[in-house]
């Protein structure tokens, strides 16, 4: 099978692909006189993952939220010997997450990279799970689930989502609860591994001063047969997502010196072509830099006032299932923040946006763009992120060309509805 | 990689060092300004960098200076105050995208007028900083500093620290406290800001795809600091000693216990046995491979992170981990037990041979990092070495068992801390 090549002028970077015969596809970027390496083998699963239907037999699997994740945890068990172990003797740093909509496994190494490379490949395609240890960890992802229910940040977060979801999976913590975690069972774990580690359903990706031949021939050499035989027969099966948001307040007590808060906005109209979503959720990004960036009236006004300090951004995230925005940040009076959001959105659809805020917004989000191509860490997560959208990132560029004032205007409109929104605080 | 180090004077108390590297797609400016920690100016430097960014003479609102970054392609202003042992370091930093990709000339040198509007050129009227800007920024900083609480995971090993040192400037908290700024006004913070500026050690460092002289000339004409005679600086007192272990704890409404413990290591950065004794925290606590977390984590399933830490401009390491509330005593009885366990020299070949392999690869990997870079660069200079990552291998490579064993044998347990819940 050939590999492709492809050439970003602008960020002078190379990707080569190459889709192995079973489906599995696997990336590589050189990164000349970089001494750090690194690899993900990720699949395409994630906490939104929980119920899926066999598409030859029609059986219905419905799990324990947070299986994803504790499956993550388990991938790293082996029968004999460390994981950690093998790749620190190799000066290598192993690690993984699980989000929404997938799962990854990476390394970063100065040097024996095709060593840590074969060992991560062959970790990932042959977990080690007993009943025993599956019981143990357990009590590690309890203290995991407490560790982040302490953190407010986090916190404001979920229950943003919570609020803005009625069925959608969006809606529960990546890692489940106490009670769904300890009702998870070995044989569940097993039917997630064999259902969504497949190779027709994962990625490779490595980025480095290295040889592109020799990544591929190391990924390939790597694969099991047992992994190979595998074939993903499963779908997702997802709820149907109702437009109104489910709650528009949500509210928690917590010991914070100055209230959180989060305004989120949901859209249900997710374009299924790829360029179209990116180039939807581009538009959006650029409307909130325009419409509540630090350069913009609305921003210096509450800045002034005392209403909104540093902390005050906003997001939009996006996945083939969902899209929404989340606007936050810390506050004395959050529901003043709030009606200004909602006053300055109407103000923006009925004046619309300059041309030259436009031009400007488009210069930094050009010159982000390439300053993000300085960490070879961050262009590793955010190629894995974005595939896992079914994004190009190197087609990135071409797509943000496409955007204009009028679309960003359009988009605007349709996405921030001043009557639709969920609103999470803690105080 | 790095293409070339220069150094260059270029007044008394203020250096120039110049990095070229092309591998990267920005260059990055930064410039620390050395000062004392103590009570007297550790709110006041803090509540500096805040103001300072907010506006200059010639972008004389924050809206303006936004506006300008954004048409620099999305250039960035950082401001901050960073604690390195008991110095509290004031730093600036502005990235800009290289101007040789975007093939569009002056962004390198409108980011230095920036830069220059920020710390030579900041908005002041009537001897002093704007009042509106000024009383925003303090209040703004009171809200940070009191929202430390928010990540108690840091929270919790600063408070023992605090109580730890309490007899010593280290305690302090990098932003001061909230009652140090009571009584500050502009145009106390003003003249604050000019004893600042010329009472300091700067240092300036340039990492990008540049040319030395040209980038000389350019920071020359755009920042050019007059320092007159330094502050005093005093040096960290590194041998203080137990007389007994403290336990203090700290309680909140919260759903996990966070014990942390500090110990004194009684082994500086100037000590032949330091890095013996980084190799000590390594094997003990640096990651998914160290005893801590196989022991207290995988085996015995107490808690989701278990750490060591060493505070290197100050002799401290700390012990940190998430628990149940009800396990800090076996927790503390698996953490002893491990550490004694290091001083028995139950610890393999192999252990010391990936500690000091991680620790190697850490030193290589400095390079792939802009930011990382210049920060590294500026701990050398602050410590009084050489920059010289070969050396710093090689000082790591020669470290032994008996070494490591030696300096785990200073190590003095000072003080335990607990984040507790609220009594019912």
């Amino acid at each position: 099978m050939g590999v492709t090549k492809k050439h970003n002028e602008l960020l002078n970077e190379t990707l080569y692909t190459k889709v192995h015969p079973s489906g599995l596809k696997i990336y590589f970027i050189p990164k000349k006189d970089y001494s750090m390496k690194y690899a993900f083998f990720a699949t395409e699963y994630g906490s939104i993952y929980n119920e899926f239907k066999n598409v030859n037999t029609g059986e219905l699997s419905s799990m324990p939220l947070g299986i994803a994740h504790f499956l993550e945890h388990k991938i790293f068990e082996e029968s004999e010997g460390n994981i950690f172990e093998q790749f620190a003797k190799l000066g290598a740093n192993v690690n993984a997450y699980t989000n929404f909509m997938s799962t990854a496994y990476m390394f970063s190494t100065v040097d024996h990279f095709y060593d840590a490379l074969g060992l991560l490949m062959n970790f990932v395609q042959k977990p080690h799970l007993t009943d025993e240890n599956v019981e143990k960890e357990k009590g590690i992802i309890a203290q995991e689930i407490k560790m982040y229910d302490d953190n407010p940040d986090w916190r404001v977060y979920f229950n943003t989502l919570s609020a803005l979801y009625n069925e959608h999976p969006m809606k529960y913590d990546i890692a489940g609860t106490v009670d769904s975690v300890n009702s998870t069972t070995r044989e569940d774990l097993e039917k997630c591994y064999n259902t969504f580690y497949t190779p027709d359903n994962m990625i490779v990706f490595v980025i480095g001063d290295l040889e592109p031949e020799e990544v591929f021939g190391c990924v390939e050499e790597n694969l099991t047969e047992d992994f190979l035989s595998r074939k993903k027969v499963d779908n997702i099966e997802l709820p149907e997502e109702t437009d109104p948001v489910s709650q528009r307040e949500i509210a928690e007590k917590m010991d914070v010196p100055l209230p959180l808060f989060n305004i989120g906005f949901k859209d249900m109209d997710i374009p299924s072509d790829w360029k179209k979503r990116l180039k939807k959720a581009l538009a959006i990004k650029i409307s909130l830099d325009m419409g509540f960036g630090r350069g913009t009236k609305f921003y210096e006004t509450l800045y002034d006032e005392g209403l909104i300090n540093f902390a005050f951004s906003g997001d939009n995230s996006y996945g083939r299932t969902f899209c929404h925005t989340l606007l936050g940040g810390e506050s004395k009076a959050p529901k003043e923040v709030i009606d200004r959001v909602i006053s300055e959105i109407k103000v923006i659809k009925s004046q619309g946006f300059e041309d030259e805020v436009f031009n400007r917004i488009k210069k930094k989000t050009i010159g982000r763009y390439l300053s993000s191509f300085n960490s070879i860490q961050y262009i590793a997560n955010s190629f894995v992120a974005h595939y896992m959208k079914g994004i190009d990132l190197f087609e990135y560029l071409e797509v943000l060309k496409e955007i204009d004032l009028a679309y960003v205007e359009t988009v605007f409109n349709s996405h921030f509805d001043e009557e639709n929104y969920t609103v999470s605080i803690i105080e | 990689m790095i293409n070339g180090i220069d150094k260059r004077q270029l007044s008394d108390n203020v250096h120039l060092h110049l990095v070229k590297s092309d591998k990267f797609k920005t260059d990055l400016v930064g410039v620390y300004i050395k000062r004392p920690l103590n009570e007297d100016e550790a709110a006041k430097n803090a509540l500096l960098t805040r103001i300072i960014e907010r506006a200059t003479m010639a972008y004389p609102t924050s809206k303006a200076l936004a506006i300008k970054l954004e048409e620099l392609y999305g250039a960035v202003i950082a401001a901050d105050v960073v604690k390195y042992g008991e110095k509290q370091v004031l730093q600036f930093k502005v990235q800009l995208p290289n101007e040789k990709l975007l093939q569009e000339e002056g962004i390198f040198e409108e980011g230095l007028s920036l830069l220059n509007g920020v710390l030579l050129d900041p908005l002041v009227e009537d001897g002093g900083f704007n009042k509106e800007y000024f009383e925003n920024e303090v209040n703004n900083l009171k809200d940070e500093i009191q929202s430390r609480i928010n990540d108690k995971m840091t929270y919790a090993m600063e408070r023992c620290i605090e109580e730890m040192c309490a007899e010593e400037p280290y305690r302090i908290y990098q932003y001061g406290d909230v009652e140090d700024l009571e009584g500050i006004t502009p145009q106390s913070l003003y003249e604050h800001y000019l004893k600042v500026m010329t009472t300091s050690e700067i240092e300036i460092c340039v990492i990008g795809d540049i040319d030395f002289d040209k980038a000389e000339a350019q920071i020359k004409e755009a920042l050019s600091f007059e320092v007159e005679e330094c502050v005093a600086y005093p040096a960290e007192d590194n041998g203080v000693r137990v007389a007994e272990v403290r336990e203090v704890e700290d309680r909140f409404n919260i759903n996990q216990g966070k014990l942390s413990i500090g110990y004194r290591t009684h082994t500086s950065m100037s000590d032949p046995l330091y890095e013996a004794s980084v190799v000590f925290s390594y094997i003990l606590g640096g990651g998914a491979n160290s005893k801590l977390f196989k022991n207290v984590r995988e085996k015995e399933s107490l808690c989701y992170y278990i750490f060591a830490r060493n505070e290197k401009y100050k002799s401290i390491m700390i012990v940190g981990s998430g628990i149940e509330f009800e396990n800090k005593d076996k927790a503390l009885t698996l953490i002893d037990h491990e550490f004694n366990e290091m001083l028995e020299g139950n610890f393999t070949d192999e252990d010391l041979r990936i500690a000091k392999d991680n620790l190697k690869s850490s030193l290589n990997s400095i390079s792939d990092f802009q930011n990382s870079f210049i920060n590294y660069y500026y701990s050398t200079i602050l410590s009084g070495k050489e920059f010289d990552i070969e050396a710093r291998k090689t000082a790591i490579e020669r470290v032994t068992k008996e070494e490591v064993i030696k300096a785990g044998m200073r190590i003095e347990k000072d003080t335990i801390h607990f984040l507790n819940k609220e009594e019912a």
